[in-house]
């Protein structure tokens, strides 16, 4: 059991990591992502750096599964300590931690500015995130067991509306738009490598998640299916979002997945705008994102003091919501977007992958029954 | 020997001594004769039982016993064995419990040179004859409903249970008034745990009264906070038997029909046993109706006025016209309209609720309809508002547990309110508030709103439908329970 | 056992403090109710010039309970931008507009000819609000015109105007109705299209297209019905239409419905010569015939009918392809975007002057008509 008092000692269950995994993949990119990449590419390759970022991905979960299964009960805040050292251990953890605040700003913030466009014109930013900021508190004090029931509470909810989206716009997909295919050879498709690993983040949660599970030994597979998941419904939303709307248009766009939904005529027409409905539900999604790196935030909070009470669920807060009302434009926020991406590539790929050699070179290891 | 006696009698005569009705009575047994008391309280007390079961017991036991020294371990014997003593005895040792007894109309029987007193029970209440349930109808089913009385609600369910392992343990409750409170469960199907947890809970109570299990349930459940019940409470007595069958425990209380059912789940507000007595796609149905009525009695008041006041964009612009039209003249912003007719709506239904029956229908047809014709004539309300209004009340009552509905009632405002604020957003807002709250919660360890979160496939099958009997073999995963297999163990 | 840990919830001081601060946070709020009945409900747009002006034309609709429900156009106007004439109106109405129901977007040619299409349409597409399903059409003369002329069945004439670009499926004579995305992804991918073009004479009237280049995005001039059938044909979007061919024996006439019509332009690059096969698979079913001997079931009706249509088809395509190419040079069929497809380096050679090799490809037509009923009767009176 690792030694976390927001733990609750209650364990999850491989479905519920999953699931966990899946929703915290960054569900804000989707919604610009066709644009990234077709801003870089420009040729209907797409979906081939998606695939790759995906493939990277897999291979990221896959050094952090095995991190955290060489020590078992803890998690990656525990675990560096024994590897790295006490000092060091704390710059990571803290670098982790900041990395954390980071996206779930970005994500706070994004959710806020799509359904300004959309759905609140007037209403201010400020008070757009205030309630969904509260609500993530609220949802943090129950433990990681609330955060991972939620998940599966809503998970088919966005599922359902994310497949909906896809197959009520089927009529409009022409194959035309998604060729020719490698006609310029790999160099769009590494040109559009630049952008997409931040929307492949989302992997570092097995760092937190492995030795929380019932069942550590099937970390690989929970980390990996879902991550799959997460990714192949991306790959799919791309591709239908290019197909639908070709290279040429969706480069213009600014949230391409918004007018992509826009073009759906709805059956029987009951519903007359899908994309105000599509992004306020989509809302539970990036609810669900932002929970859980705040929960990944407040877990390491709560590890470092070794308290888990009121203060420590709710007044981090106070940081993200600074942070999310700092930028100023798109410009500062794209900016954002891309630090975070980069750091979060270093954090959560980069050094578990260095921590994993050091342990395997120096076969460090933690007791195998888990007792710490 | 004979002090002891004396003892308690004086004992007994201080504490209870100054009550009007209360009798002492000392009655001589055989010949040389052995003292034996009679503690009863003649206001509530059967004399003709007394007269029955205790009296004529005790003297055929003194002409049988023609030895001249009786001994009183003796005539226990004999009045236990060889008599028509038949009706209930407790022995108890205790002289305050005595006392207690006494007070329930119990008769107390204390005999010479005995340490320990016969408890008779000679307690004889006016009891309602038992009838269907007014909260819970149901159409096709049993029509047996608890009633105000333990031991008959006892009997009601001992009747259809005949199961070595069924267990009643009872308690009491309540400081001064000492109310019989009984818990039930199958000793080999319910976990363990649950039982234990559920008695030290119960027996943790401390207060003057429980008039009602209302109040025993809001003193176990594990947050108070929530409106949403956290235990199931029911008149039925095949709902709580189809419970105790399913691994839960059932607590009863003297002086109330309505029996309490733990662990509860969120699901459970949309169950009623009709699903299983109905074939399983009716069952399946009603399931799913009526949580969609949960949905529309929690939300529609609220999604109309995020989409009136927010996004009119969302509707279909025919139906936004033929609204525009109807809120022709009307002054209030959308959100008051609406509150008004949701406050009217709630005051009429507590009006028509308090008042005799024949009243309560005078009340709804003049409020219903004569208020809400003359109210859209007047342009006060939109008949479009009315129309949702009426929906939302219909939907509320749709739910087979009263005290669920009522507090999904409470939480439509709230929801408006924030509707008002927000829009649609606010309307999500509440929803993954709700979700993050029904996840938090907990029904005895059982997690609310399982067994959907936490996910366990094979309670799929009797959750929000409900498979054929035939598939329906094994008992909630989600209780932990001992025997997991209902039905056709020996398939194969 | 883990999941019968018991805890209660705590209500923590800081919550408490949190709490108090939401409220007052949000009793300031309401920031972006509006009542509908405050709104006024655009349906439709009507851009005009008027002396070197931009004329805007709103569709405003009004709601009574008792009466029927009436509109009212209220027009103003701007140098070049449409939202300042938009924005113009709040000096003339007193209820905010409500765009999100703008459902059909006239242009007048006299405007397209002056100003770029995606100028005029660009703040419809950048806010959000009007949908991107909602029509475009061309409108010959005078665009605010059509939005006084009641329909048929009386209905208002934005309601009327999309109903009738949605019926037009049923005859081939004028395109299919063009959406504000289309028109968009048009734009972005610079092609030749074509638009719905309304007539408004005593009533509005639907009647052949409008040709908007993808180069220049301006109005190139109209194309009449005759070539909008065969690219109809071209574009596979002629089913619902029907086909009137002559039999070639009795001189009677022949009308088919086009059940399900189907298009392929195949592009053949050899060498440096490019050259299409267009192929049409098209299911039809008889739906009139004044031939008085015809043996409808019969082999040789079947087949001399067939042969008929597809030649008449073939005839219609070619014939508008000619004009497509040689006169208006405009690719509205997509043919540069199958080259782009299939042939992407030939593409590259020739894209920047794909007009002139459009206006030179060889193109062979190939027809392929399925006969799968005839309706209630077997032969014709007189066999």
């Amino acid at each position: 059991m690792p030694n976390l008092p927001s733990s609750k000692q209650e364990k999850i269950s491989t479905i519920q990591a999953l699931l966990t995994v899946t929703s915290t993949v960054y569900a804000v990119a989707i919604v610009s992502l066709p644009r990234t990449i077709a801003e870089q590419t420009q040729t209907p390759d797409v979906w081939q750096g998606l695939l790759l970022a995906s493939l990277f991905g897999l291979g990221a979960v896959f050094i952090n599964v095995k991190l955290c299964q060489r020590f078992p009960g803890k998690t990656f805040y525990e675990l560096n300590s024994v590897i790295a050292g006490k000092f060091i251990s704390l710059l990571i953890n803290i670098a982790f931690m900041v990395y954390c605040v980071m996206i779930c700003s970005v994500v706070s913030r994004m959710m806020a500015e799509f359904i300004k466009a959309l759905a609140l014109e007037r209403t201010p930013v400020s008070m757009i995130l205030l309630p969904f900021l509260l609500l993530v508190g609220y949802l943090t004090s129950g433990g990681l067991q609330a955060m991972v029931r939620l998940v599966e509470l809503f998970f088919p909810l966005t599922f359902i509306v994310y497949l909906l989206l896809i197959i009520l716009n089927i009529n409009h997909f022409d194959l035309d738009n998604l060729r020719p295919v490698f006609h310029q050879g790999w160099r769009p498709i590494f040109k559009s490598l630049q952008v997409v690993p931040f929307s492949a983040l989302g992997f570092e949660s097995m760092l937190i998640l492995t030795n929380f599970m019932v069942n550590p030994q099937k970390a690989w597979k929970a980390g990996g299916i879902g991550y799959s998941i997460a990714m192949a419904l991306y790959v799919l939303m791309v591709t239908m979002v290019i197909g639908c709307m070709s290279v040429e248009e969706v480069s213009r766009l600014q949230w391409p997945v918004v007018s992509f939904a826009q073009q759906i005529e709805f059956p029987g027409a009951f519903l007359e705008r899908f994309e105000i409905f599509f992004i306020i539900l989509w809302t539970i999604k990036i609810f669900m994102t932002a929970a859980n790196y705040y929960f990944y935030l407040v877990a390491g909070i709560s590890q470092l003091t070794q308290k888990w009470n009121g203060y420590i669920y709710y007044l981090p807060l106070i940081f993200i919501f600074a942070l999310s009302m700092y930028p100023q434009n798109f410009v500062v926020m794209g900016n954002m977007d891309k630090v975070s991406g980069y750091f979060g590539m270093i954090i959560c790929a980069g050094v578990p992958l260095v921590l994993l050699l050091i342990s395997m070179v120096f076969r460090i290891r933690g007791n195998p029954d888990g007792k710490p | 020997m004979e002090s002891s006696f004396e003892a308690n009698l004086d004992y007994l005569k201080k504490t209870l001594g100054h009550l009007p009705d209360i009798v002492f009575k000392k009655m001589h047994a055989g010949q040389p004769g052995i003292d034996v008391a009679m503690v009863y309280l003649s206001g509530i007390a059967d004399t003709g039982m007394l007269n029955e079961h205790i009296v004529k017991p005790l003297i055929a036991t003194g002409i049988r016993e023609r030895h001249p020294q009786i001994n009183p371990e003796k005539l226990k014997e004999e009045l236990i064995q060889q008599t028509a003593f038949t009706i209930s005895t407790k022995e108890a040792k205790d002289i305050e419990t005595c006392v207690i007894e006494v007070l329930s109309g119990n008769t107390c029987l204390l005999i010479e040179g005995n340490d320990e007193f016969f408890v008779v029970s000679t307690g004889k209440f006016p009891l309602r004859s038992v009838e269907e349930p007014s909260t819970e109808t149901l159409v096709r089913g049993p029509r047996e409903g608890f009633i105000e009385d333990l031991e008959s609600n006892l009997a009601m369910i001992r009747r259809h249970i005949k199961d070595l392992s069924f267990k009643i343990d009872k308690i009491r409750i309540g400081r001064r008034t000492s109310r019989k409170l009984a818990v039930l469960y199958i000793s080999d199907i319910a976990n363990p745990k649950l039982v234990q947890e559920v008695k030290r809970r119960v027996e943790s109570i401390d207060v003057d009264d429980a008039s009602d299990t209302g109040i025993i349930e809001q003193w176990i459940e594990e947050s108070s906070w929530s409106p949403f019940p956290q235990i199931q409470a029911s008149e039925r007595s095949d709902k709580a038997i189809t419970a105790l069958m399913s691994g839960r425990v059932v607590i009863l209380l003297d002086g109330t029909p309505f029996a309490l059912i733990a662990p509860m789940t969120f699901w459970m507000l949309a169950q009623s046993p009709e699903d299983y007595y109905e074939r399983f796609p009716l069952g399946t149905f009603f399931r799913l109706l009526r949580l969609t009525a949960l949905f529309i009695a929690t939300f529609l008041p609220s999604l109309y006025v995020a989409l009136i006041s927010f996004h009119p964009g969302l509707i279909p612009p025919e139906l936004v016209i033929s609204i525009v039209s109807s809120r022709e003249g009307i002054p209030f912003p959308v959100f008051v309209e609406a509150l008004i007719m949701e406050v009217s709506l709630e005051i009429l239904r507590e009006a028509s609720l308090r008042l005799p029956k024949g009243i309560g229908q005078v009340i709804g047809i003049v409020g219903g309809l004569v208020i809400g014709q003359a109210a859209v004539e007047a342009a006060v309300v939109s008949a479009f508002l009315i129309i949702i209004v009426g929906l939302t009340a219909i939907a509320s009552f749709a739910s087979p547990q009263y005290s669920g509905s009522i507090g999904i009632r409470l939480l439509r405002f709230p929801i408006m309110i924030i509707a008002a604020i927000y829009g649609l957003y606010g309307v999500i807002l509440a929803f993954i508030f709700l979700g993050a709250h029904m996840v938090q919660i907990k029904s005895f360890g059982v997690p609310y709103m399982s067994p959907l979160a936490p996910i366990r496939l094979r309670d799929q099958q009797d959750t929000l439908v409900r498979v054929p009997f035939k598939y329906l073999k094994k008992r909630p995963l989600m209780l932990k329970t001992q025997d997991e297999t209902s039905a056709n163990r020996k398939r194969r | 056992m883990i999941a019968f840990t018991f805890r209660s919830r705590r209500i923590v001081s800081v919550r408490k403090c949190i709490a108090a601060c939401v409220a007052c946070a949000f009793l300031t709020g309401c920031w972006d109710s509006k009542e509908i009945d405050k709104l006024s409900i655009i349906q439709g747009v009507a851009i005009d010039t008027n002396q070197d002006m931009l004329e805007l034309t709103y569709q405003h609709l009004i709601a009574q309970k008792s009466k029927k429900n009436t509109y009212t156009n209220v027009t103003t106007l701007d140098n070049d931008s449409i939202q300042a004439a938009s924005r113009d109106q709040a000096k003339l109405v007193s209820h905010a507009p409500l765009y999100n129901f703008i459902r059909l977007v006239l242009i007048s040619d006299q405007a397209l000819k002056k100003t770029r299409i995606d100028e005029l349409l660009d703040t419809f597409t950048r806010s959000y609000k009007p949908s991107r399903k909602s029509l475009v059409m061309i409108v010959k003369g005078n665009a605010k015109e059509a939005l006084t002329k009641l329909g048929k069945h009386k209905d208002m004439p934005a309601f009327d105007l999309e109903e009738l670009a949605a019926n037009s499926v049923l005859n081939s004579k004028i395109p299919r109705k063009t959406r504000l995305g289309e028109v968009s992804i048009h734009i972005s991918q610079g092609t030749d299209f074509i638009i719905q073009r309304l007539v408004t004479n005593e009533s509005n009237q639907l009647a052949g297209a409008a040709l908007v280049s993808g180069t220049t995005k301006k109005f190139v001039s109209w194309v009449n019905e005759k070539d909008v059938i065969g690219i109809n044909w071209m574009l596979g979007s002629s089913k619902g239409s029907i086909i009137k061919v002559e039999d070639p024996k009795t001189k009677q006439h022949m009308v088919f419905e086009v059940e399900d019509a189907h298009s392929k332009l195949i592009p053949h690059v050899n060498g440096e010569d490019l050259s299409f096969t267009v192929r049409i698979k098209t299911d039809i079913k008889l739906n009139e015939t004044s031939v008085v001997s015809a043996e409808l079931l019969k082999e040789p009706f079947i087949r001399t009918a067939k042969e008929t249509v597809e030649g008449e088809i073939r005839q219609i395509v070619l014939q508008s392809l000619h004009k497509l190419q040689k006169e208006m040079r405009a690719d509205v069929a997509g043919f540069g975007r199958k080259v782009k497809v299939n042939y992407p380096a030939y593409w590259d050679q020739v894209k920047d002057h794909w007009q002139d090799t459009f206006s030179k490809i060889p193109v062979d037509v190939q027809v392929k008509v399925q006969i799968e009923r005839t309706g209630a009767y077997t032969k014709g009176a007189g066999a």
